[in-house]
């Protein structure tokens, strides 16, 4: 993966989520931090994106709106994104899958279990 | 108190610091450490649904400071206020994420609000509220649920 966009309004999981991707050895690719949805959503615009992670509950634009503008885009329809989030459960991940979503992690991750996760992504 | 909450509220803070930072936290209280309200800093979460409420974080900023910095891998005296206040936030994210999947029934979806700062005392809520103290290295902290619909046990 050459770009990751990494979408969480606290600067401390984007922290903790780009460490586990060093770890599970991602760390070459470029990543990308945005403090909401809709910082995301220009980010994953403005040049090719291999994977996008996301928070749920975030200011200005939430992880759920981001995922169905991403899914609607004719564009950004194939970017893979997988949800990290505080607030998920099974009928959460239905909802989100249905969305569109390629997974829903609870935090807080760990690199066995994101690496688990991105293993279909990864070559 | 039903033993469930009890059980569901420590297994959500311990889960959380023991993932997060590789920290152990104790429920034996009585030698821990009390720090004043001067070196306390403590975040507000509230829940929407399915049951209205708050969680409260109480931390004293020495042991946030040792908690981000085993995060952040990074000398506590190098973290700035900004910096733990957000590691607060995340903390008391997770564990309400922790608690209300351990607590509601699988199925159950819920939604939360954005963790807050705010002033120590502050947490008058007008909801029924208790209040558990834990500690980690000997610095005692505490987490405060508030919401009528937790506690109803109790009351019949």
């Amino acid at each position: 993966m050459n770009r990751i966009v990494i979408a969480d309004d606290s600067a401390t999981a984007r922290m903790f989520i780009c460490r586990c991707l060093e770890i599970i050895g991602l760390g070459e690719a470029t990543l990308v931090q945005a403090e909401n949805g809709r910082e995301a959503l220009s980010m994953v615009k403005e040049e090719e994106t291999d994977l996008l992670l996301t928070d749920l509950n975030m200011p200005v634009m939430d992880g759920a709106t981001l995922l169905k503008w991403v899914k609607s885009s004719p564009r950004l329809h194939d970017l893979p994104v997988l949800v990290i989030t505080s607030a998920g459960n099974p009928a959460k991940e239905q909802e989100l899958t249905s969305l569109g979503a390629f997974g829903v992690l609870n935090k807080p991750v760990s690199p066995a279990v994101l690496m688990d996760a991105l293993k279909p992504l990864m070559s | 108190m039903s033993e469930k909450l009890e059980q569901d509220i420590y297994s959500a803070i311990s889960s959380t610091l023991e993932n997060m930072a590789f920290m152990e936290v104790g429920k034996e209280v009585a030698e821990a450490v009390r720090y004043p309200d001067e070196d306390i800093v403590v975040s507000r979460l509230l829940i929407h649904d399915p049951l209205p409420g708050e969680l409260y974080l109480s931390m004293p900023k020495l042991l946030l400071g040792k908690i981000a910095s085993s995060v952040y891998i990074m000398p506590a005296e190098e973290l700035s206020e900004q910096m733990l206040l957000d590691m607060l936030g995340e903390l008391i994210n997770t564990v309400a994420g922790l608690f209300l999947n351990a607590y509601l029934p699988e199925d159950q979806a819920y939604n939360l609000g954005l963790p807050e700062n705010v002033p120590v005392g502050e947490n008058d809520s007008p909801f029924e509220m208790k209040t558990w103290d834990f500690h980690v290295d000997n610095d005692l902290f505490s987490l405060t649920l508030a919401g009528d619909g937790y506690f109803q046990e109790e009351e019949a």
